[in-house]
């Protein structure tokens, strides 16, 4: 069992539930930690979503960098000279607030499923998680019928004009990181399954929750940056 | 966070060396509730200019900002148990945090410099 110091110069000792084992460390799931006193896996995972943010930052400042020459137009009575339609006409914003809140409430049952794996209760945690993976394929849907609708009924799509480019690039790199959170929940709830996942290995749900919040907030920006915003703009 | 944590007993587990209380279910509840309230706060005062009160669109996009920070930084601390975390994470995630919203910025004033007199 190892010994940490932590980042306050603490020496910490693991407690209950992480690195026990008599002696030997059980494998996947249980922390551990660097001389830095954190927690690796962790630590890796906040380093990915740092990285993550400056990939959302520059698809999002795509969108705005369009959204300023799109309210440019509108605010000279120019909207004639855009090509397509502009994304209030478009937007549907009572039903993309359903996804919203659907992808919400999945942070919610992601995070009471989390509990569950800490208190192993392993019957609650498969629900949560497979409620968490059923939600996100609910916003999965409504993404996807969306686009559908763009495309055949708004004709928008990639190469309409500056909003059907950075539209589609930056919701469609958000649903494909929401894809990718949906097959590891499913991954997770196999494991649950197959084997449980105790106490000791409840890291592996925790990485995997701060994976899919990290999504959730991303929709928190992009819901308030691509949709409420144009919609107050260029009214 | 241990279950027994969940439970409110006291361990000496790494997520509460800060000594703060962590989050209960329940507490993770209410906070979805008060994500909800704020969602609907938001589309509910998009339609404010429609019905007569135009005055109030300036303020749309403020208000919009100002309550996406609130549900961004309330999942961000809760859900994500960065508030109980160590503070390298906090570190971490804001210098991140601070160079997209640089860049964001930076095209806002590029593209958007003559309304803002830049």
């Amino acid at each position: 069992m190892a010994t940490a110091v932590s980042g306050h110069g603490q020496v910490r000792e693991p407690a209950h539930g992480e690195g026990h084992g008599g002696g030997h460390d059980e494998g996947h799931g249980e922390e551990h930690y660097a001389s830095m006193g954190v927690d690796t896996v962790k630590l890796l995972m906040w380093t990915f979503i740092a990285s993550e943010c400056l990939l959302f930052g520059t698809l999002i400042a795509a969108f705005v960098a369009y959204l300023n020459r799109a309210h440019q137009l509108a605010g000279l009575g120019l909207e004639g000279m855009w090509k397509g339609p502009m994304p209030h006409e478009v937007y549907d914003i009572p039903y993309t607030s359903v996804s919203a809140f659907v992808l919400l409430l999945s942070s919610l049952t992601m995070v009471l499923g989390l509990a569950a794996a800490q208190s192993n209760q392993q019957r609650q945690l498969r629900i949560w998680l497979v409620a968490t993976a059923l939600l996100g394929l609910v916003f999965l849907g409504g993404q996807f019928f969306e686009f559908t609708t763009f495309k055949t009924h708004e004709n928008v799509w990639f190469d309409t004009n500056q909003f059907g480019a950075t539209f589609f690039l930056l919701t469609g790199f958000h649903g494909a990181h929401v894809t990718v959170g949906v097959v590891w929940l499913l991954s997770l709830w196999m494991l649950s399954l197959r084997r449980g996942i105790p106490p000791s290995k409840s890291r592996l749900v925790e990485i995997a929750g701060l994976y899919w919040h990290f999504v959730d907030v991303v929709w928190i920006v992009i819901f308030t940056v691509v949709y409420l915003a144009p919609t107050a703009l260029l009214f | 966070m241990s279950g027994h944590e969940m439970q409110g007993h006291s361990t000496d587990h790494t997520s509460v060396a800060e000594g703060h209380a962590h989050p209960t279910p329940k507490l993770y509840i209410q906070i979805a509730g008060i994500l909800a309230v704020i969602t609907l706060i938001e589309v509910f005062v998009l339609y404010l200019p429609d019905i007569g009160l135009e005055w109030f669109r300036p303020l749309l996009v403020p208000i919009f900002i100002i309550l996406s920070i609130v549900k961004f930084f309330m999942v961000v601390g809760w859900y994500m148990h960065l508030r109980f975390d160590d503070p390298m994470f906090v570190r971490m995630f804001g210098f991140a945090l601070l160079i997209a919203l640089t860049v964001v910025t930076a095209f806002i004033a590029l593209f958007h410099g003559v309304y803002l007199g830049l």
